[in-house]
């Protein structure tokens, strides 16, 4: 199963994110927790297991 | 056709998809080589009042290979931006549109060319560069040729280029082909069985998008040299188009999108005709997605093409050669590839080693000729294809002929190939549609205001 989820950055980590702009995650892998996240034409996998079971709960 | 709708996904989305690529040196130009990919099949010329445009969200990429390694060493990006001028109208123009820079257009598109190396640097070659509008009628475009003209644009240290709207070049009768295979010159030799006709060119009319730029030879060999010997590996590049999207694209409901993530590759085309005719169609959209590198894995189709085996079938008796043939086809191999080495054709080759590679391969030191021949190199003109391909060049007959089994003698001489294989055509020439002697070499397109919906032939 994959999902795709939309993170609009918060207010809080738009210092962290990337300028503030729209960021979309996509599960790639939902077993290693493995996500792709993207904002412009930038695009990083990170493999956190943790969020991406808690945003695979979100739909049920 | 060439790559117009040729895979199952692209067909569903015409701005990316890429319908032909060119390579030649330039006629009016010899130290330079012209690269075109078009994309947009089909424009009928009234297509008002949301006239045809290349994609703001679409990466278009012109790319060289000059190591022979199947990966581009030099690519031209080319990126849109559409400006509309007064939102709270309908119409794309509120007058005639007189001069690029007319306040009666509406809706305009300008680029940026960025040229890329093979290590990923950047160099941004020119911005805000205008496309033309497309050619609408004489009441809102008059004058077109001087119109589009002014849509050509020095990028300068010899560079020029042009995006924009051109009359389709590529000649075909799709309508016969698609139906069973059929060459309307041979009906009669075909399981139909009707009387023999003439070839119908089905993109009579029609429009496309053209991505045209003119560059120094130089810019392109691995060397960095003039190529001059065309014996020299450093002579012969590899060509091909293609378009990229990003990854996501997420809709909003106030009708606006939003696209994220990296460049994801979705149309590409080298040798005319090759993700059309060759690739099965359960691998088209996969093939699409991948550099020439990676087409070794395509090697069966070239090697037992499906359309040599049909063509005894479908016109019985007139292929017993070609029936019996069932060694794998170096010939094709070598012309798809790899390109052709030295020994096959004298005083040819445009080899670019042994990397299975589908990519329009261009001798660039052959220089161009003032005495055409439209078959290419099969016509003994070492100008024409497959040596790249020029934008008049019979792609379709001589990639008949040649599955037919002509160039098999190549690299068997004891192969006899059918008569029938050297005389292969749909019908048409580059007669049956028109071109320009200068840059950007593909013809004006036709307006809208002047053209008839289609007919029915008889």
């Amino acid at each position: 199963m994959t999902v795709f989820g939309v993170l609009t950055a918060a207010k809080a980590d738009a210092e962290q994110g990337h300028h503030g702009q729209p960021v979309v995650a996509f599960i790639r892998d939902p077993h290693k927790g493995e996500i792709s996240v993207m904002s412009g034409t930038r695009e990083v996998v990170i493999r956190d297991r943790k969020l991406s079971a808690a945003i695979t709960r979100a739909l049920r | 056709m060439s790559s117009h709708r040729e895979a199952p996904a692209i067909s569903k989305d015409p701005v990316a998809d890429n319908t032909d690529t060119y390579a030649f040196v330039s006629p009016d130009d010899p130290g330079t080589v012209t690269l075109i990919t078009n994309y947009l099949p089909l424009e009928p010329p009234f297509g008002g009042p949301n006239f045809y445009e290349f994609g703001d969200d679409v990466r278009y990429d012109i790319y060289v290979d000059n190591d022979g390694d199947g990966r581009p060493d030099v690519t031209y990006e080319f990126m849109f931006e559409t400006v509309v001028a007064d939102p709270n109208t309908f119409l794309y123009n509120t007058g005639p549109i007189d001069s690029i820079d007319s306040p009666n257009w509406n809706r305009r598109q300008f680029y940026t060319v960025t040229k890329r190396d093979r290590r990923g640097r950047r160099e941004v070659l020119g911005s805000g560069l205008a496309c033309p509008p497309c050619n609408v009628g004489p009441g809102s475009t008059p004058n077109y040729h001087e119109l589009a003209t002014e849509a050509i644009h020095s990028l300068g240290s010899g560079r020029t280029v042009f995006a924009g709207q051109r009359l389709e070049g590529f000649y075909v009768d799709l309508g016969a082909i698609f139906d069973l295979g059929d060459l309307r010159p041979f009906e009669k030799l075909h399981i139909g069985g009707m009387a023999n006709s003439v070839g119908v060119n089905a993109t009579n009319g029609f429009g496309v998008h053209t991505i045209a730029i003119k560059v120094p030879k130089r810019e392109l060999t691995r060397s960095g040299r003039i190529p001059t010997d065309p014996m020299s590996s450093d002579s012969v590049i590899g060509v091909w188009g293609a378009a990229s999207r990003q990854r996501a694209l997420i809709r909003n409901p106030d009708g606006q999108t939003a696209e994220f993530g990296d460049w994801v590759q979705i149309s590409r085309l080298g040798n005319p005709l090759f993700n059309e005719v060759i690739v099965p169609m359960g691998k088209k959209d996969l093939w699409n997605s991948l550099t020439p590198a990676d087409d070794k894995r395509f090697l069966q189709y070239v090697q037992h093409p499906e359309l040599a085996s049909l063509l005894p079938v479908l016109y019985p008796n007139v292929f017993p050669n070609l029936a019996q043939l069932t060694a794998a086809r170096a010939d094709l191999v070598a012309i798809l590839l790899t390109g052709l080495p030295k020994g096959i054709v004298p005083n040819f080759q445009n080899l670019t080693g042994s990397t299975l590679a589908d990519e329009l391969r261009l001798n660039m030191a052959i220089g161009p000729t003032s005495n055409p021949n439209a078959l290419g190199v099969v016509g003994g003109d070492l100008a024409g294809f497959p040596n790249g391909r020029r934008v008049f060049d019979d792609v379709v007959s001589v990639e008949l002929r040649a599955i037919a089994g002509l160039t098999f003698p190549l690299v068997d001489s004891s192969f006899t190939p059918d008569a029938a294989a050297s005389l292969l055509t749909d019908g048409l020439t580059a007669a049956d549609t028109t071109y320009l002697p200068t840059f950007p070499y593909l013809g004006t397109p036709q307006s809208g205001y002047q053209t008839s919906p289609l007919g029915m032939v008889a």
